[in-house]
């Protein structure tokens, strides 16, 4: 016996052939029912030479509940060399989970979430994001947060001595361009008081400019 | 008792083989309807981007007018980014796309898409209803009137020397396929009337520079 499966609007699926006898399927992002999906993108200013081995130089906090965010990915959008030049050496840019995030992080500049911004669809909820913030010239302030033992993604890289250059192009700290590419789609879930931070070691002298991007969505539950 | 699954055409769906048993599916595009899918690529015209433009210029437009249909916007990337004979000051570059709501008025200069029976990705869907796609050619295009988000959705941050003829970026991403959401979360980023996408470069000064971008997207009745 064979059977039809008909859509809530009535239509039937169909199969695409008699080659492979492939159901057709169109890919739709994560129900986020009431809430919606975001993206945010921001960018430091000139930062000073001398930063702390593993600064944290980017903060994405939630705090919402019983809400929950699903980070998809994460992502440097540039690490761009200035006329003030490095001592040439290796630098690492680090993606790390934070947990028990009872006091949120100090300095730097934080993304303006009300209203519309950052909506994917107009239509959307506005963000319930706790925070996100980007360093201006110096290391974040931590808060209080426990981090997890290792990051979740990384870019090792040497840094040299000449004068304003790109030292990374957009390079994925987390998701599209990093391990769950095209396999296994797990997004980083995010409960009340959890977040991403990303850190930064570099060589010292130098000053230099760095983007970040965070998507995300916020859903009921997953 | 086992039972075959039917497509709408009779034909009946088959399983894979015996080690993981897994059903097969072929992925399609989001259904059109009597709309379409679109992509196009546009460029400033041959390295005509003059010298001194002020932070935060706006070189790229996509404005969507229609309703109720809706546009889904798939991918946007920075084709390329090079300098020409006038080299740049050495400094930091920064180029962005944002959302625009509320876009009640069209921005103006540049040169607009001929969308007329152009850039669809089969001959069989209709002209776009895309409002205007706008490219700079050599300066800032003005921005009409519009609400733009506090923040970017995608950003490329890197630093500009002073050589000249050189090619400072290749195809980058600022939205979509090549980009965040790729294999995870396909989160097409969904324009109603009057909303739209507007790319915006700061650079350093003295140097002229030529750009191209392409933007791909779909126009259905529901999403």
């Amino acid at each position: 016996m064979s059977i039809q499966i008909q859509g809530y609007g009535g239509v039937v699926a169909e199969v695409d052939g008699s080659v492979y006898r492939a159901l057709r399927v169109t890919l739709r992002p994560v129900d986020y029912g009431s809430l919606g999906q975001y993206r945010c993108s921001l960018l430091s200013g000139t930062m000073a030479a001398g930063l702390g081995a593993a600064s944290q130089v980017f903060q994405v906090r939630w705090t919402s509940t019983p809400q929950l965010a699903l980070i998809w990915g994460v992502s440097i959008d540039g690490l761009s060399g200035s006329a003030t030049t490095f001592t040439a050496g290796f630098a690492l840019f680090n993606l790390v989970v934070a947990r028990s995030w009872t006091a949120d992080g100090t300095g730097g500049s934080t993304a303006t979430l009300t209203g519309n911004n950052q909506k994917l669809r107009t239509s959307m909820g506005t963000s319930l994001m706790g925070t996100i913030r980007i360093a201006s010239t110096a290391a974040l302030g931590a808060g209080t947060s426990t981090l997890d033992g290792q990051s979740e993604g990384q870019i090792s890289f040497s840094i040299g001595t000449t004068a304003n250059v790109n030292y990374l192009l957009q390079t994925g700290l987390y998701g599209a361009s990093s391990l769950e590419d095209g396999g296994n789609p797990a997004p980083i879930v995010l409960a009340q008081n959890e977040g991403v931070v990303a850190r930064a070691t570099v060589p010292a002298t130098g000053t230099w400019q760095f983007g970040m991007t965070v998507a995300w969505s916020e859903v009921a539950s997953y | 008792m086992a039972i075959l699954i039917q497509g709408y055409s009779g034909v009946a769906m088959d399983v894979d083989g015996f080690t993981y048993r897994p059903m097969r599916v072929t992925i399609r595009p989001l259904d059109y309807g009597s709309l379409g899918q679109y992509r196009i690529s546009t460029w400033e015209g041959g390295g005509t981007m003059a010298a001194g433009l002020a932070a935060n210029s706006e070189i790229y437009q996509v404005r969507w007018v229609s309703t109720p249909q809706l546009a889904v916007v798939w991918g946007v990337q920075l084709d390329t980014f090079f300098s020409v004979g006038t080299g740049f000051t050495a400094g930091f570059a920064n180029i962005t796309l944002t959302i625009a709501r509320s876009w009640t008025v069209d921005g103006s200069g540049g040169a607009t898409a001929n969308l007329t029976n152009n850039n669809m990705l089969r001959t069989s869907m209709p002209s776009s209803l895309m409002g205007a796609i706008r490219t700079s050619t050599g300066t800032a295009l003005t921005a009409g009137t519009k609400t733009l988000d506090a923040q970017p959705v995608g950003r490329l941050a890197f630093s500009v020397g002073t050589a000249t003829y050189t090619q400072i970026t290749g195809q980058l991403s600022l939205y979509g396929a090549s980009s965040l959401e790729d294999g995870g979360n396909p989160a097409g980023l969904v324009l109603a009337q009057n909303e739209g996408l507007v790319m915006r470069a700061t650079v350093p000064a003295t140097g002229v520079w030529g750009f191209s971008v392409g933007f791909a997207w779909s126009e259905v009745t529901a999403y």
